[in-house]
Order: structure tokens, then sequence, then C-alpha cells
């Protein structure tokens, strides 16, 4: 047995610091990396030493420290290289303890056409369809197509009938090599109303495997997952004894000696399930299961990889409770989960005992296009499933990043959504599921509430407003994302202000970071962030953001501008131009394509007309609101930009 | 919690009938504002141009700042001013502003506007603050000679002795005070000496037009004929002459500019002061006193209501006792109040005048609380020398070095009004109630000494009155008397700062202590010679 005395951490942000907060409990030494853009991330302040690297990937680099600091084992968490079997293999080459499975394991596992063989081979059930794209019939579909060094739900697409395949094809094969660089492809058969379930597996070198439960993570966005739970409910218990065995079966069979998980669609009424993949490595719900086993999955992970015994026994598994985690991703729920970045300005949880929050960011983080979109994780541990979603509901209605949008608001009413609430949903029911709420108040106008009770501190409230004529009205200016209003109000009294639009507000509490007023008798608390002349607040489940216009005034744009610009919504790299200058576009014809964020996003020409100027080249970077192209409308009046003052 | 217990009743009758007449005199006011309807609210127009001087005023002072306004109902009674001054907040520095008001006559410089200029100007310089004028105006009223000529009303000066303004102005910047013009729409002749005086000239595109002489004068003196724009137009102005410093596309655009140029100014920083309210409410005052000051009110009852709760150190509380003094705050603010309880009496007047010297030594203005009718009059009390303690008082007030604000609460007459720091006596600011009364003496000591005169001829002439005629006689001079002494008469006519709602005296108050403790204040060392 090799006792792990320093331990290299090549991640980032919460995951780091999860395994190092066990890696210390066990009185390991931990060394971390760092990339140059993401000096803001969790885990950078966390460690005493810690390298700066080109990239999380960077493997030369990583192999440095390794020598350089004498490091005997390397804990690789998720993503970036944790499933990098040629990688895995330099570091033990060079003596070094991989905190994963032996290398045949993780070189099965990372690669699906080996993993499918494997299960094919010991009779679990798969859904890979055996043929060639020629060889393909209508009755494989719908199907799945899929990159075969895939993962995280990229470079892979449904195909639902014959028609669309050859787009969607090229399309994951682009995505592949993109990605994986890596242009190998699979086939599935495509499968809607079932549940993702995965089990989770450890095992250790001397033979000794176990399951430690199940989870369920049928809540998926665009085949990432948003809420994982532990244990997986409404599974029949035969059903759920044979899914075990074929993980334990696949597990034994690679002489599985580390953390590990094997992923499966179940369909609970057919009481069928089928293999989809194994990762030989940490997951990022694995809260789930230790908040209801109790047991440190980190610790038995690199306990196992020393090559310690493994002295967790089957039957003392149990479960206890019900957790649940909810992924915070920086995105907007509204517009298709479009990337959303910028500045973390505040980073407000309402603390609550069943509840832990894993971040990557903090208040100060930049969020760029470049770092992962998942913020950060809220695990909450309770007695059973309904209390569990509540306390999640209760959080997040509590909660309040400001700065950029988040899938918090989407979280705060998916757990109101009578389908999850009653177990009812498969895998799809989610997927492009918004709602947005109703709102009771122009955001705008709260935002000028804020503004103007925050100001109040600054002077008596028998002299705001006053006039020997009587209290006069106020203008407020603002600013929010397209449009700059002119807001009145006048202040009543103590404690009460009348705005244009909004009604008699009296307040009732003013705290740092957040008020409590009423409007027309109805009672609310507003949680903001006011930052020089921009206000972040949270009205109801939703984020907003404006800003106050002090002296520059913002010019009258001309109402009959006669051409029509398009700009850029998102930061990213332009990925393909498909029209050229003079061609002839129509309304919504597609123009460009940004990546940004592991995402292709379209942009549109905002109206029909000639493309008079392209601003922009191919794999240029671009920012919000650069301008790439110009269209002549074909009506010489344009509607577009008008301002609304 | 203060321990004084109020004693008004606010149910008994008598209270209600007395609350009615102050609302009836306060809608007297009310109803000589012009405007009434829009001066409360900004609009801005799709043009952001030909603002309302209400709009340019409060797009141009702070959000949340109040705005004090000066003599606001000065005018013959008919029309209202053509100008507006005030004070208010720009960029968190106090200002004083002055802005014609082109809806009124084109804002043509008549003898109120003038009046209400001169006040402005001298608000700036006596309280060092940045004199912001929003120009635009037809210039002098040539009209004036035309105008009626009755005693009610303040008569244009000859041009000989007028140019005060411009001379002002030059002091002001001698002074160390910023001075900024805007000129949104003509300025002619002199009115274009106001904003070449200014230190800082802002200037509206298209709009404002500044000249010795506009096109008609020009035609009738040189027979040029040339277009308003080419002659003093905006552009010109600032690509050309350089009278103008910024030119800037619209109104809202030139509000911003000036906004822009104040905040690059030097102010103290406030600091927020913490105060507890006072127990009771102003409101309590609306009917607690006697339409003709007859009965005598309690001051205390409006000096707990005008001073922070738990503040106040009365002095002398058993001497002297027609004349209330102490210290306290204001929102805050430190002061020192006189305030009368009917009429002074040598220990009294003895009392404040040792009072005054504490507020000199301490530095800290004084509200003067004005109700009374003067000096007690009697041969004892001449012959104690009542004059003389008069005269020290006099004395003592005129040579105090610490901002006054006089507040008129009640009567002010004779000598009583100079000894409490009135209009002609050395105060930054002076405001009264609706149902104030200022004169010599009150109308019916008046119509009686002056019958006791016509009495007294009438027997010398050895020629009897008619009883009846006597008594008509008698009730004109009264009446007459009665009108001039009105607070409307006065305030219309430029003899205080203006009239307010008594609900209103400690914001009144509270604003004007901010504004004097926005510069240093130092107490005067040296008074004039006593006669003890």
């Amino acid at each position: 047995m090799n006792a792990i005395r320093r331990l290299l951490i090549i991640n980032r942000g919460e995951v780091a610091l999860r395994v190092m907060t066990t890696a210390r409990r066990l009185g390991i030494q931990t060394i971390g990396i760092f990339t140059p853009d993401d000096t803001t991330s969790t885990h950078v302040k966390a460690f005493d030493v810690l390298h700066e690297v080109g990239s999380y990937t960077d493997q030369q680099a990583i192999l440095r420290i390794v020598k350089q600091h004498g490091v005997d084992a390397i804990h690789p968490g998720y993503g970036f290289l944790s499933e990098n079997p040629d990688f895995a293999a330099k570091v033990i080459e060079l003596g070094v303890i991989w905190v994963g499975p032996n290398l045949k394991a993780i070189q099965t596992l990372s690669c699906k056409a080996s993993t499918t063989q494997l299960a094919k081979s010991l009779g679990v059930p798969i859904l890979t369809i055996d043929k060639t794209k020629e060889q393909l019939t209508s009755d494989d579909f719908p199907l799945m197509i899929k990159a075969r060094a895939g993962g995280g739900g990229r470079a892979m697409c449904p195909v639902l009938t014959k028609d669309t395949f050859e787009k969607d094809h090229a399309f994951v094969l682009k995505e592949a090599k993109q990605i994986f660089d890596d242009e190998s492809i699979i086939f599935e058969s495509y499968k809607e109303n079932v549940r993702h379930i995965e089990v989770q597996v450890l095992g250790d070198q001397h033979g000794h495997i176990i399951h430690v439960l199940n989870r369920d993570c049928t809540v998926q966005r665009r085949n990432q997952k948003v809420i994982e739970q532990a244990p997986a409910l409404g599974i029949d218990s035969h059903l759920m004894e044979s899914i075990y065995t074929a993980a334990l079966s696949l597990a034994k069979a690679l002489k599985y000696d580390s953390l590990g998980t094997f992923e499966f669609l179940v369909d609970p009424i057919q009481k069928a399930f089928w293999l989809i993949e194994g990762n030989p490595r940490l997951q990022v719900e694995h809260g789930v299961t230790e908040a209801i086993t109790g047991i440190d999955l980190v610790a038995w992970q690199l306990k196992v990889a020393s090559g310690a015994p493994l002295t967790l026994q089957q039957a003392a598994i149990q479960a206890n409770g019900h957790a649940v985690q909810a992924r915070v991703y920086a995105e907007n729920p509204y517009h298709q989960g479009l990337p959303s970045v910028g500045l973390i300005r505040s980073l407000q949880f309402s603390h609550h005992p069943n509840a832990q929050f894993h971040w990557s960011i903090q208040s100060g983080s930049q969020v760029t296009t470049t770092v992962d979109p998942m913020l950060g994780k809220i695990i909450v541990h309770s007695e059973d499933y309904h209390s569990a979603i509540n306390t999640l509901g209760l959080i997040v209605s509590e909660s309040f990043i400001a700065g950029i949008m988040t899938n918090l608001s989407w979280i705060g009413r998916l757990v109101m959504h009578q389908q999850f609430i009653e177990n009812d949903y498969h895998i799809k029911t989610f997927s492009n599921w918004v709602e947005r709420e109703n709102e009771y108040h122009s955001p705008t106008l709260i935002g000028a509430l804020i503004f103007i009770i925050t100001s109040l501190k600054q002077s008596p409230y028998a002299l705001m407003g006053w006039t020997n004529r009587g209290q006069r009205w106020s203008i407020i200016r603002l600013k929010d994302s397209n449009q700059s209003h002119s807001v009145y109000y006048q202040v009543k009294g103590e404690g009460h202000i009348q705005i244009e639009g909004l009604g008699n507000i009296s307040i009732m509490d003013i705290q740092p970071k957040s008020i409590q007023f009423s409007i027309n008798g109805e009672v609310c608390r507003v949680h903001y962030c006011l930052e020089d002349n921009q206000v972040f607040f949270k009205l109801g489940h939703d984020s907003h953001q404006c800003q106050k216009i002090t002296f520059d005034d913002v010019p009258v744009l001309s109402t009959n501008e006669s051409q029509s610009t398009v700009f850029s919504v998102i930061p990213g790299v332009i990925v393909n131009i498909v029209i050229n200058e003079n061609d002839t576009v129509q309304k919504g014809q597609h123009l460009f394509t940004i990546e940004a964020m592991k995402m292709h996003h379209e942009i549109k020409s905002p109206c029909q007309g000639v493309l008079k100027t392209l601003n922009v080249r191919l794999h240029q970077v671009i920012d919000v609101t650069d301008l790439m192209a110009t269209v002549e409308p074909v009506k010489a009046l344009s509607d577009e930009r008008v301002c609304h003052e | 919690m203060t321990t004084f217990k109020t004693s008004i009743d606010l149910h008994s009758k008598q209270f209600g009938t007395q609350k009615k007449f102050m609302e009836k005199c306060l809608n007297r006011v009310h109803d000589l504002y012009e405007h009434q309807s829009e001066s409360l609210k900004p609009i801005i127009t799709q043009s952001r141009n030909n603002l309302s001087v209400w709009s340019r005023i409060y797009l141009l002072i702070d959000q949340e700042s109040p705005f004090l306004e000066i003599m606001p109902i000065a005018g013959d009674g008919a029309r209202p001013c053509g100008a507006i001054c005030g004070l208010g907040k720009v960029s968190g520095c106090w200002v004083v502003l002055f802005a014609n008001d082109p809806s009124i006559l084109g804002g043509a410089l008549t003898s109120y506007v003038y009046e209400k200029w001169a006040r402005a100007l001298e608000i700036s310089k006596e309280n060092h603050l940045p004199y912001i004028s929003l120009v635009q105006s037809a210039g002098f009223d040539l009209r004036q000679k035309a105008s009626n000529h009755s005693s009610k009303n303040i008569q244009m000066p000859h041009f000989g002795s007028t140019g005060k303004e411009f001379y002002d102005l030059t002091q002001l910047s001698a002074n160390g005070i910023p001075t900024i013009s805007i000129v949104f729409g003509s300025a002619t002749a002199g009115g274009a000496y106001q904003p070449a005086l200014s230190d800082y000239t802002i200037m509206v595109k298209d709009h404002a037009q500044v000249y010795l002489a506009g096109p008609p004068l020009l035609k009738m003196a040189t027979g040029q004929i040339v277009d308003g724009e080419s002659l003093g137009g905006a552009n010109m102005h600032c690509k050309t002459s350089g009278l103008g410093d910024y030119l800037c596309h619209d109104e809202v655009d030139a509000i911003m500019q000036c906004k822009k140029i104040v905040n690059t100014f030097q102010r103290s920083e406030s600091s927020v002061l913490s105060y507890q309210k006072p127990v009771y409410a102003l409101e309590d005052l609306m009917g607690w006193q006697h339409p003709e000051h007859k009965m005598p009110v309690d001051v205390r009852e409006l000096i707990v209501r005008l001073i922070d709760d738990e503040s106040e150190v009365r002095f002398k509380p058993d001497y002297g006792i027609q004349m209330e003094c102490g210290f306290g705050t204001i929102f805050g603010h430190k002061v020192g109040y006189i305030a009368n309880q009917g009429v002074i009496l040598p220990e009294a007047a003895m009392k404040a005048a040792h009072f005054v010297q504490l507020c000199n030594q301490n530095a800290c203005p004084i509200i003067f609380l004005h109700n009374t009718t003067g000096f007690m009059v009697g041969e004892s009390y001449e012959q104690s020398g009542i004059i003389k303690y008069g005269a020290q008082l006099i004395n003592v007030i005129s040579n105090s070095s610490v901002p006054h604000i006089s507040l008129i609460f009640g009567a002010s007459y004779g000598a009583g009004n100079y000894a409490m720091s009135g209009k002609a006596f050395n105060n930054r600011f002076i405001f009264s109630w609706p149902n104030a009364r200022v004169g010599v003496m009150g109308e019916k000591q008046i119509a009686g000494v002056l019958g006791l005169l016509k009495e007294a001829k009438a027997r010398k002439l050895n020629k009897p009155l008619d009883v009846k005629e006597h008594a008509a006689y008698l009730q004109a001079i009264e009446e007459a008397a009665r009108e001039d002494s009105d607070a409307i008469t006065m305030s219309r006519l430029c003899a205080d700062d203006g009239i307010i709602d008594p609900r209103d005296s400690r914001t009144v108050l509270g604003i004007c202590c901010d504004i004097v403790y926005a510069q240093p204040i130092v107490g005067q060392k040296n008074y004039g010679v006593f006669r003890f």
C-alpha cells in the first residue's frame, strides 16, 4: 500500500474544493492548478500551493508540476482530463497514483463502442444499433447519433425521421471533430419515455466491489443534467436489483478498483433498461449519494487508489431520507439557455440546516465563455422527497445571484411543476419546458423603486422633493436591456412614495441587500445589489438589472433610420458566415453562427432587405453588441430600434 | 421625550373656526401661484426643447432635492412675476436658481423680476452659493411706462439707478462664487451681459440668441438686416465669438451639462446627521391662533414642534419670560432660537441680547420666531430705559455675524420687528405664515392715533367732528392699515422671502439650516458701542 501524501488536484472550482476538503481531512497535502483567465474561481484562494497552467488540460505543464513537487497522486475531478486514458497512462508510468480505476477500465469506459461491446458480451441491454450509416432502415428511427468519444451531452443529436438524418449527421461529425478530435460516430435507438438512472459503484484493488445505490438524473435540459436525486423513486425493486446486478457485472468484468458510475435509461412501466455509458471518475452528482448514505465517496476513492481495502460491505449500505441536487448554470432560461456572462456582483443564499452549497464562483468572479457554465450546486438532504424538493424551492426563492442570468428561476418554477411534484416525468419532459412568471409589477419600476428607496437615507424625508407649492414629482431615468425609461415619483412623507404606474408604496424595512415594502397594500421583499448606477435585483424568481442614467444622456435615435443593424447577442467566435455582401435576405434568415460556451448560436436578419455591409470575418472573436452587419430594409421605414422615451 | 405637554385642544370649536381662518389665508396664497398644476411635475417634451420653466428647474435640481422658492407670490396681484427664484441642490451642492419664465410676458424684466433678481444675487452672495441663471427673456419691460402707479405696486426704478444686478454678478465671481448661465432662448441687450458676466455659459443650439441689439433694433440703428441666428445664435457664440462655452444639442442636454459643471465645484461633504423627530405635529398649530392675534399663544407650542426632540436646552427660562431663548437642533443642525412671548420688556430685551452674544461665541445660527406687538410703552418703562434696551438688542442683532433666519408666525410690529432681525436687519432668510401681520403698529392703534390727532386738530380749530364721518374715517384707515400689514401684501411686495404653510415650518427652517451650514460660521467678536 502506497499512502498518498501529496495530491495534485487538476481541476477547478467546486470539485477542486470538494476533493481538497476530504484530502485535508485525511492528512493529505494538496496542490492546485489554475489558468490565467480563471483567477476568480473559488478554488484559487483555497490552495496554499497553486500552479498556473495554460489550460486545465495542459498535460505537459501538469506532468512538470508532478515532478517538481514530488506529487504522489493526481485527482482529476470530473471533465477535463478525468477520462483521458493516454494521460492516465503517462501518470501511471511516472509511478504516480491516478485516483481512478485501472487503465483498462478507463480505456473501456471512455470509449462508447468498447463499453457497449463489453455490455453486449455480458448480456447487459444496450441501445447501440450495430449498423453502418448505409445499413440504417426506417425501422431504426427514431435514433440518436453520438460521437464515439462523446460525453457531457455534447456531439450528439436525436434524429426522429430519416429526412433530417444527413444534416444532423454532419453536425455531430463536425462537433465530434471539434471537441473530441475524433470523427467516429455511433448510432443508438432513441428512447423518450424513460428515466435516467445511474448506479454508483465502488471497488478496491483486492477484488471487492459494491454498489452505493442509485441516482435519478432524469431532469435534463439540452442533454445536460440539472436536477439529480437519490434514491431514484418509482422504480420497481426487482427491476432496480437487475440494474444493480448489471452494473456490478460490468464493474467486475473491468476489475473495477475505484469510484465509478454506470448510467442507464430505464423504462419503469415496461420494466426495461439499457446501459448508456460508464464513467470512470467522480460525478458532479456524487453529493446526493453521500447525503443519503453518509459515506464520503471521495475518501474511499483516495483510499482504494492507495491500495487500501474497501471495508464497506454491501449489506451495510442503506439510504436515509432523500437528497436532491440542483446545478446552477449561467444561462438565460428564457432564451434557449443562451449563456450569460459577466461579473458576479453578489451571491446571496439563505443558509438552511439541510442544505449544502458548492460554488465555483464568488462575489467578484468573472463568468466568461471560456469557463464551465456550471456555477455551482445546491444539495438538499431531507426526510423525504417532498420536503427535499420543497426545501430546494425555498432556498432557490431566497437566493440571488446578481450580475448575470442563471437558471435559478427555472429551478424555482420546476419545483412547483405538478409533474415534477408527482414524480411523473421522463428525460424529455423538461428538456424544452420554460415558464415565465406572471409579472405583477414592471421590473423597471421596481428597479426605480430600489434607486429611490436607497437614496432616501441621504436626506431627511421631510425635505425630499419638498417645494413651497407641495411635494413635487421627480424623474428618475433608467435604462434596462434595450430601452430608456423616465419614471415619475413623488415622496409623500415618511416612508411613503408614489410611483407612476406602480401606485402607493410604503417602505417597511431597508437593509443593505434587501428592502421590504408594500405596493397598494401587498407586501414584498426584494433582494438587490447596488453598484454605482446599476442595480441588480430579484423579482419573484427572476433576476433583473437596470441602470440609472445620470449625466450622460442617451441621445434619441432617429426614427427613420433606413438601415437595420445586426448586433451580436453574445461574446464568442464566429464559426460560420452564410451570406455575402449585397445578398438579399429575408426577415429571420440565418446570417451567422457564433460559438460560445460550447454552444452554437444563430444570428438572424432583423428584417427583409439587402445585406449592405458585412463587418465580421470567419473565426473573429466578437463581443456582445458588436456590430456584425447592416441590412438595408426593403421598406424605407423600419420600426426597429426606435427609442422609447 | 420632551416633558412639554401641549395645551392645544384639537377638538374644540374654537380650534375648528381658527383652523378654517388659517386655511382661508393659505388658499389666498395658493391662488396667487401661477401654473400651479404644472409647477409640480417636470415634462420632457418630445423635442426636448421649449420646456416649461418648472421642467427646466426640476430637471436641473437633483432628484431628491427640495426646492425652496423665494418670493413665490411677488407681483402686482394680477399677473405673476416673470421669473422664478429658489434654492435647490444640483449635483449635491446647494445653489441659487434664477429662471426667466418665458410664458409670462416673454420673460420680460418687470419691477418684480428685478426685485427677485436682486434677492437671488443677495442670497447667493450671503450664503456663498453657486448662482445659476436659466436665461430666456424678452429684456427690459418697455411697457412699464404705461403701467399703473398704485401705491400697492413696486415701481420700475429710473434707468440711472439700475444695473446693480450686473455689478453683483461680477462681485459673486470675485468672491469665488461660481456663476453659470444656461441660455435657452433670447437674451438681448442688458440680458446679454448676464451670460457674458457668468463664469460658465451654456447655450442651446438653434434656440439661444444673445446680442446687444436684436434684428429689429439693429435695423433701427444701422439699417443692417441680419437674421437672429447669424447675429447671435448659439452656434456662432460657441464657435466664433467665444461668448458661449458649451454648445448643447437641446435643453435637456444643456441642463445635464450644467449638472456636470456643478459636479466639478468644491463643496464640503455633507454628513448624514442623526436627530429625533419632534413629538408633536405642526398640523396642531393650524387652529392655534386667533385671527386677530388677540389671544396670547404660548410660543413653546411652536418651539417643540420645530426643534428635534430631546435636543433643547432652554436659556434663562425664569427670567425675561417675554423672550424664549434656547439651543436645540433642527434635522440635526445646531441652532439657537429667540421667540416672542408677547410684548418685549427690558429684562426680555437684555436676555435676548445676552443670548445673541452666546450664539456668536458658539458659532450657532439663530432662528427668530416673531410674535410681538413691540417694546412695552409707558411712563415707568420709558424711565427704566426701554429704548436703551431696545437699542442694545438692535445693535447686537445688527452686528451679529452668525446666520439669522426669521419666521413671522404672528404679529411683528414696530421696533419689535427690527429687534427680531426683520427684513432690513441682517437676516439670511425671512418667511411668514399666511396669518402674519407686519407693520409699524396694529391697525386699530394706527386708526386710533390718527383719530386722536384729528380730534385734537378739530378741537384746536373749534370745528366739531361729524361723529358718523369720523367713524367712517377711522374705519377706512383701519382697513387700509390692515391690508397693508397683511402677509400677502407684504410678500407680494417682496418684503419677505415668502409665505409658507405653517405645517412646512420645520422643513423650511431645516433647508435654511442646511444652506447656512454649507459654509463655515464665524461669530462676531466686535459689536458697536452699547449704551448702558
